[in-house]
């Protein structure tokens, strides 16, 4: 692979190293984001041209959907569209403007993008129409933060050296992932029974089976991201009533229909990340540039180490950001592939059953 | 550290934007038909097209919204004087069909409900 090739993949590298971060703030909304994972982007704007840019730009996307585990439910959608119109913006927004615009303008534009368009994702494949509700929260708080990014990733492009110097590195060891077409075929049936799945039972018990399925998939299981994600279900669907009066809140009132309606979204949701999560762990091996770009990619990333911290700050980010170029990745644990063709089966039946 | 002017530009544009979003998305929130009836009360949004059957102790009564409006289509009484009534759209009208106990009004969270009042 080429030496840009390699230095690419690194820089998508910082970008899981920072979503993995973001992903440990807890948040009200589940995409309620402060867009960490851009700030290398950012520092590699003017730098790279616009097919190394988007390049990059998908291995960020691709990347921290496999670190979380959502890269086969529609949370992908969500990230893909929102990470793919802030990147075009941005790189846009610099090529026009060049020595007119700094990285902190370029990321207000960005991150109004990426907003926009994930709250029209999100209202099309998760919410409905009243997530438009929280927009003006979601953009302040994505201005916000956009602006203290672009300033430090300013500040990093003047100071810092290893994401802007000339690259001449290692090749770190790529990620291995053991691959299992069965689990996967079987739970990729699953993905498509569980979207169109209406009821809210059956759905229930898909989720309890599939929770098993990704604890058997070596997986952790967060609970806090379903619980704020039902949360936000149920707040928003106050403002769209429907059917039976259950209480009234002022002038909002809690309906059936709408209270049942929510409760199935979010079995749904909560449901399908749960199978994307164990769809990742026994992921086909894909031939290709870009797959062997994206492994590279997550090999870097599970090589980060934290160093003692030594000279000024921005120096130990670099000592930091250094050690992926040097150790070895940490160990994959191993997935329990016949309890999880099992479990799937298991799951297979009970939602065509029902 | 240098503000260079399209920095300010960019971040006008996205003040701008919520500003818009604030305007247009808390302004036309909340207008919801409310349906009184011997079974319970119900509530749907006003934006969204659809036809209800409320149970009453005479039978169903069809209840339609259609382009934010709502009305009576056909009610299981003698007079039929509720299918007549103009559709409502705000919180000024009602439509009610009083044989089978079938009230519709329109609740909203708007400020301009107050100036109704105040008019």
């Amino acid at each position: 692979m080429s030496p840009t090739k390699r230095k690419i993949c690194y820089v998508a590298s910082t970008t899981l190293l920072l979503s993995a971060l973001e992903y440990l703030i807890p948040k009200p909304l589940p995409f309620l984001k402060l867009g960490l994972a851009n700030l290398p982007l950012l520092v590699v704007l003017d730098s790279f041209g616009w097919k190394d840019f988007l390049l990059l730009s998908l291995l960020k996307i691709c990347g921290s959907s496999i670190v979380s585990g959502t890269l086969f439910s529609y949370v992908f959608i969500l990230v893909f569209l929102g990470g793919l119109a802030s990147s075009v913006v941005m790189k846009g927004a610099s090529s026009l403007m060049r020595s007119r615009i700094s990285t902190i303008g370029c990321s207000s534009l960005g991150a109004l993008a990426s907003n926009l368009v994930q709250l029209w994702a999100a209202s099309v494949f998760v919410y409905g129409p009243s997530i438009w509700v929280a927009a003006p929260l979601l953009l302040t708080v994505g201005l916000c933060a956009s602006v203290i990014l672009g300033a430090l990733a300013g500040a990093y492009k003047r100071r810092g050296c290893l994401l802007s110097r000339e690259w001449a590195s290692g090749e770190a060891a790529a990620w291995e992932t053991s691959s299992h077409p069965v689990p996967f075929l079987l739970l990729s049936i699953t993905v498509v029974l569980v979207a169109i799945e209406r009821k809210p039972l059956p759905l229930l018990f898909a989720m309890a089976v599939l929770f098993a399925t990704q604890k058997a998939s070596g997986r952790k299981i967060l609970l806090g991201p379903s619980l704020i994600l039902f949360f936000s279900l149920l707040v928003l669907s106050l403002f769209e009533p429907n059917g039976k009066v259950l209480c009234t809140l002022g002038s909002l009132a809690v309906t059936k229909g709408a209270l049942l309606d929510a409760t199935v979204r979010g079995l749904r949701l909560v449901t399908l990340v749960a199978c994307s999560q164990a769809m990742v762990t026994v992921m086909p091996h894909a031939p290709g540039t870009f797959f062997s770009m994206l492994s590279l990619t997550l090999g870097y990333f599970s090589s980060f180490r934290i160093r003692k911290r030594s000279g000024t700050f921005v120096q130990w980010i670099d000592d930091c950001l250094e050690t992926a170029l040097t150790g070895p990745p940490k160990a994959q644990k191993q997935p329990a592939v016949r309890l999880m063709i099992v479990f799937s089966f298991l799951s297979i039946v009970f939602l065509i059953i029902f | 550290m240098k503000t260079l002017a399209a920095d300010g530009i960019a971040i006008l544009i996205s003040l701008g934007v919520i500003f818009m979003m604030a305007h247009t998305h808390t302004t036309k929130s909340g207008a919801y038909l409310n349906i009184q009836s011997a079974e319970g009360t119900y509530r749907y949004p006003l934006s969204e097209d659809r036809t209800i059957l409320v149970d009453g102790p005479l039978g169903k009564t069809t209840v339609v919204i259609k382009d934010g409006k709502a009305s009576i289509t056909d009610s299981p009484c003698e007079s039929k004087a509720c299918t007549r009534m103009a559709p409502i759209s705000d919180s000024n009208g009602f439509v009610a069909c009083l044989p089978n106990g079938v009230l519709l009004t329109v609740v909203s969270d708007d400020a301009n409900e107050v100036d109704d009042v105040t008019n």
